[in-house]
């Protein structure tokens, strides 16, 4: 769908506008990283008319300066057009420290790495329950039958979210993330906001081993969280289980699949998955976002930006930056220097990056080596889609029984 | 080889915990830990490439020390 344009700032530099639409450009359904990657070809700082009209910051060492100065670049709005997914603030994703510190300290408990590495047992023991019966078939749809339901359905009771609910998360999740206009996904978020808020009440009246009910007990300032509070957490706690995992597992395989002489590193050699994920996550960024408000008037090599500007940070392009990143279109998976920023940066760094890695890993331990000879199926033509993520709704995948 | 590690910066990355898990550990909610003040020889190497994977670059290496 295309969106409509905004007049150009007069303090916004002619030279620096740049047509481009960082959500639904058509070059992503095609080309999802060239597309991107073209922004390369320009200034360091654009400026994109789309969505009221927001800066663009396309180069690592901006975007990693934007993510720490939360006192100039404000997560009281977090994405463009810049209104928020709800009527009130989402905790802790659109609070500034040091009140967003509070409410992020109670969920990077809940997902600390320790608690990540216990949880691995689970994942293992999920991933080999999942294989074992897929495995037999010798092929699959691997975003509905394997990336999507494993991880959502390990999260899900852990959260609280009720299992029995999973297929209306995988469709509230995907008209979420593929909705092909912001209307799309306002109407996707408040089905979202309303079936939470039944939920908190339910977890309320009817406590379980879950981290909402935990939340109950939870304290800010000497006082126990509201159920509003819990409710605008929950949105957060949505998105990070239904999307951000299984569209790198999705990401990785893809890539995997068509490339056998990367694969059998793998296979010979498991103690690299770490550190191909890694790898990938870098190559293959999938985050268009976030977006900040400017609060006050700054100067960032030689750009004048002004106090209420909406800036975009495009992270997943951050990975290709040849100034950090040496031949940054290489897969190589023993790249010895990778800071990438693919869970972000500053103190909103993704609070679930611990339980992503061993996800990741521990699914690609498990199911590479029951995969003989994989390979994507032939005459399948992948459609991307675009919008907050990039990634695609279906892979099918074949390899020798 | 002494490790100065801006810790009020540090985002929780846990990266140089995986990049060097005898010179950095972690704390309850996986910031920066680290598990000396100087770096034996054998260990510099890794500890090099801990800081140079900081995606916030807040770990420095002072070599004269």
């Amino acid at each position: 769908m295309h969106q409509s344009k905004a007049p150009i700032p007069d303090h916004v530099p002619p030279e620096l506008v740049v047509d481009f639409d960082h959500r639904l450009d058509p070059g992503f359904a095609v080309d999802p990283v060239g597309t991107a990657r073209k922004l390369y070809d320009g200034p360091d700082i654009i400026y994109s008319p789309y969505y009221g009209g927001h800066w663009i910051f396309t180069r690592h060492e901006d975007i990693l300066e934007g993510l720490r100065r939360p006192e100039v670049f404000s997560s009281c709005t977090v994405s463009v057009p810049p209104q928020s997914m709800w009527q009130e603030k989402l905790i802790p994703l659109e609070l500034d420290p040091p009140e967003h510190s509070l409410y992020r300290n109670v969920l990077a408990r809940q997902f600390s790495p320790k608690w990540a590495q216990s949880f691995e047992k689970d994942v293992r023991a999920g991933c080999r329950a999942m294989i074992d019966e897929i495995a037999p078939r010798g092929e699959c749809e691997f975003v509905n039958e394997m990336a999507f339901p494993l991880p959502v359905r390990m999260l899900m009771p852990i959260i609280g979210f009720p299992v029995e609910d999973y297929a209306r998360f995988h469709s509230m999740a995907d008209r979420f993330f593929h909705a092909q206009s912001p209307e799309q996904n306002y109407a996707a978020a408040s089905e979202v906001f309303a079936y939470m808020g039944e939920l908190v009440a339910r977890r309320r009246a009817a406590p379980g081993d879950d981290l909402i009910s935990r939340l109950f007990r939870e304290e800010v300032e000497g006082r126990l969280l509201t159920d509003n509070e819990i409710l605008r957490m929950c949105f957060l706690l949505f998105m990070a289980s239904t999307d951000t995992v299984t569209s790198a597992t999705v990401l990785h395989m893809h890539y995997l699949a068509p490339h056998p002489g990367k694969l059998q590193m793998l296979l010979d050699d498991p103690a690299l998955i770490p550190d191909a994920h890694e790898e990938l996550l870098r190559r293959l960024g999938f985050i268009n976002g976030p977006s900040r408000r400017v609060m006050q008037d700054v100067e960032i090599k030689g750009v004048k930006i002004r106090k209420g500007d909406m800036v975009t940070f495009m992270l997943g392009l951050a990975g290709l930056d040849e100034r950090v990143h040496k031949c940054p279109m290489d897969v190589d998976f023993k790249r010895a220097v990778n800071p990438h920023l693919a869970f972000g940066g500053g103190p909103h760094r993704c609070v679930g990056s611990h339980l992503a890695r061993v996800e990741l890993r521990v699914m690609f331990e498990e199911w590479l080596p029951r995969m003989k000879n994989l390979r994507v199926k032939p005459g399948t033509e992948i459609r991307w889609h675009a919008n907050m993520t990039y990634g695609t709704t279906s892979l099918p995948l074949v390899w020798d029984v | 080889m002494k490790i100065i590690v801006d810790l009020a910066s540090c985002c929780g990355h846990a990266r140089c915990a995986a990049k060097a898990p005898e010179v950095f550990g972690l704390d309850d909610v996986g910031f920066c830990q680290p598990l000396m003040e100087t770096v034996p020889p054998a260990l510099q190497a890794s500890a090099r490439l801990a800081a140079a994977n900081c995606p916030e670059a807040v770990i420095f290496l002072d070599e004269e020390e």
